[in-house]
């Protein structure tokens, strides 16, 4: 019995020490605990990726992107990596549900919700993006909220392009391949980003 | 940094400066105009850095891995079960399980198909008591394979080989003969050489048939077609050397002329049966290639040299005398003209075999002729034959040996002798002419006198 677990708890910290691309292939053979290690890995940043791409619902876009890595995995041959092709995924997923709600009347970011005292949704939003809840102090809440504005002001590919940086931590070739832009325009976006965000944060730099 | 333009990309060379900075490189490195803007980015990055990333529901975590859990079953449970299949069959074991067991009903199929294939095609009903052959190195006795006779097409197939071969050994199918040689005293002339052949021609006993067509190819030969070879009488011994009387007389003249000598004498067997006939006829083939062995060797310098091999050289000075003495002249005669029409440098073998077209008493005198080869000289035979000439007082016989007796002048060289045979043929032939007319007349003087004498009424 000891001996199993022994041998279960070491083939999991293998699986843990091995790369993206090897674990999926792992999935790909029938072995559905790499999965759980790639999940575990990118569900929260693909979810931040979502919420500053303005998904209503951030949770199904992780759900179904990782749905559909489950469903294509046998597809997936390696030439790109894994990370790429899970937040292409996920920023189709953005894009495929920011078009169903163009069309949706919905609440205003500065109308508040609930009572009159509660958070408007801009502030519920900007707290979610940036993982914050109302017990962080003060100083953390205004930075998340002007970085929040900020990031609305920014065009959504120069957004798109920094959060993939910045939150994601994916490479430029990589945001080039999922953004399917070459490399100089990927860069050329986040310097404006850059230079936006710079101009709209120097208060807390 | 230079764009696709061949401009200078300030947006890719800031961006990297930016990059190197976050990655630990020094603030000096960055160029000036950049200095304070990459500066301010980066700790604007250290705060975004320090935010948290927000939490997954775990109710997704669960869909997903339950997602995961049944696509591993879906994909790995076919995928596992072929392998463990394809892993089973392909070990050693059932390969050769299955090759052997494959091979074991090709066999037994085709085994089957040649055994019910000429009971089908010809209708002998009688075939059908055969029992299936049995897979054993015992041969059946060549009365029984004879009483089976093979299908047209593989006679057709086995015959000419079987023609050229017949003063080759031929000993698995003649195992019993093999066993009644052996009783001879003999040497083993052709015994020696034999030696059981490849089962190259198809089935089990297809040896043995083809052998035994061999030896009873005076039957196959016969038959006009294949409905009549097939319908060859089942396994009666003695109705299987009856089926052509002409050449089964033939053969136990043959027989019976050899029965003077110790060969013959030492053979139990009976002539007339099937194995008699084979046995005798295969002795004698023995003695006819010793005698050339002995006698004429330069006759036989072309000969097959596979008939000849192993032959020892025998005396049969005493054998010979003998036989010379019971033997015809005629025989002796006919052998000789015979003798003279077939090369004697051809195989003996090709002359001693009859061909399907001859008559059984041409076969009969080929087969004498094969004894008298090479036994006497030209000239010792001409002097014997012009003795015989003026001893003999029968007609036909005396036309018989005078035109032996004038081809073996021909022969010898002795022209005077051959012009003596021509005029003594001719006045033999004018003397069995002779008879006949007063025979005839003899025959039709009644009528002529009764119809005279009705005229005269």
């Amino acid at each position: 019995m000891w001996l199993l677990l022994m041998a279960t708890i070491l083939a999991v910290m293998a699986l843990e020490a091995m790369d993206d691309e090897a674990l999926m292939e792992r999935f790909a053979r029938g072995e559905s605990r790499a999965l759980g290690i790639l999940y575990d890995r990118h569900c929260r940043s693909l979810k931040a990726f979502a919420i500053q791409q303005g998904a209503a619902r951030p949770d199904d876009v992780v759900q179904d992107a990782f749905l559909r890595v489950v469903r294509n995995a046998q597809g997936f041959k390696g030439q790109s990596k894994f990370r790429t092709w899970l937040f292409t995924i996920g920023r189709n997923l953005c894009i495929d549900a920011s078009r169903r709600d163009r069309f949706r009347n919905g609440p205003s970011l500065d109308a508040p919700m609930g009572d009159d005292d509660g958070p408007t949704l801009g502030e519920r939003f900007a707290s979610d993006a940036v993982g914050l809840d109302a017990s962080r102090n003060t100083a953390d809440l205004q930075f998340s909220k002007a970085y929040t504005i900020a990031l609305e002001q920014l065009p959504a590919e120069q957004r798109e392009v920094f959060t993939m940086r910045e939150i994601s931590g994916l490479s430029f070739a990589e945001i080039a391949e999922a953004t399917q832009t070459n490399e100089n325009t990927v860069k050329s976006r986040m310097r404006y980003a850059l230079k936006v965000l710079r101009d709209a944060l120097a208060d807390f730099a | 940094m230079v764009n696709d333009n061949g401009k200078i990309n300030d947006d890719a060379a800031f961006v990297d400066a930016y990059e190197r900075r976050l990655a630990g490189g020094v603030a000096t490195e960055v160029p000036a105009p950049w200095r304070d803007e990459i500066e301010q980015m980066v700790r604007v990055h250290a705060r975004i850095a320090a935010l948290p990333l927000p939490e997954v529901s775990p109710a997704v975590r669960s869909v997903v891995l339950t997602a995961a859990a049944q696509s591993a079953v879906e994909n790995s449970a076919p995928q596992s079960i072929f392998a463990r299949l394809a892993e089973y069959l392909f070990r050693p074991g059932p390969i050769l399980v299955a090759a052997s067991a494959a091979a074991l009903l090709i066999a037994v199929s085709a085994r089957n198909d040649k055994t019910m294939a000429p009971v089908s095609d010809m209708g002998a009903v009688a075939l059908n008591d055969r029992p299936l052959p049995v897979l054993t190195a015992e041969p059946e006795p060549a009365a029984a394979a004879v009483a089976s006779p093979a299908p047209t097409a593989q006679v057709a197939a086995t015959a000419p080989a079987a023609v050229e071969d017949l003063g080759a050994p031929t000993a698995p199918a003649q195992d019993p003969l093999a066993a009644a040689l052996a009783v001879n005293d003999d040497p083993p002339l052709q015994n020696a050489p034999i030696e059981a052949k490849p089962a190259s021609l198809g089935p089990v006993g297809g040896e043995r048939e083809s052998a035994d067509f061999v030896d009873n190819k005076g039957q196959y030969q016969k038959a006009a077609g294949r409905e009549q070879l097939l319908a060859l009488p089942p396994p009666k011994p003695a109705q299987v050397a009856g089926v052509d009387k002409m050449a089964n007389a033939a053969i136990a003249d043959k027989a019976g002329d050899n029965a003077g000598s110790a060969r013959n004498d030492k053979l139990a067997v009976p002539a007339g049966t099937a194995i008699g006939m084979v046995a005798n006829k295969k002795a004698a083939k023995d003695e006819d290639l010793a005698e050339n062995a002995a006698t004429k060797p330069a006759e036989n310098a072309g000969a097959k040299p596979v008939e000849n091999a192993g032959a020892k050289p025998v005396d049969y000075a005493p054998l010979r005398k003998a036989e010379e003495s019971q033997r015809p002249a005629y025989q002796a005669a006919a052998n000789l003209a015979d003798n003279r029409a077939a090369p004697s440098a051809a195989p003996v073998a090709q002359r001693s075999v009859a061909t399907k077209d001859e008559p059984a008493a041409e076969n009969d005198d080929r087969g004498k002729q094969q004894q008298a080869v090479g036994a006497d000289s030209a000239a010792a035979l001409v002097a014997r034959l012009r003795g015989e000439v003026e001893k003999t007082s029968e007609i036909n016989k005396k036309l018989a040996l005078l035109k032996a007796l004038q081809a073996a002048a021909l022969k010898a060289g002795d022209g005077k002798t051959a012009q003596w045979a021509k005029a003594q043929t001719t006045a033999a032939e004018a003397e069995r002419v002779a008879p006949a007319k007063v025979n005839r007349a003899k025959a039709t003087e009644p009528v002529q006198r009764k119809a005279g004498a009705a005229s005269m009424d």
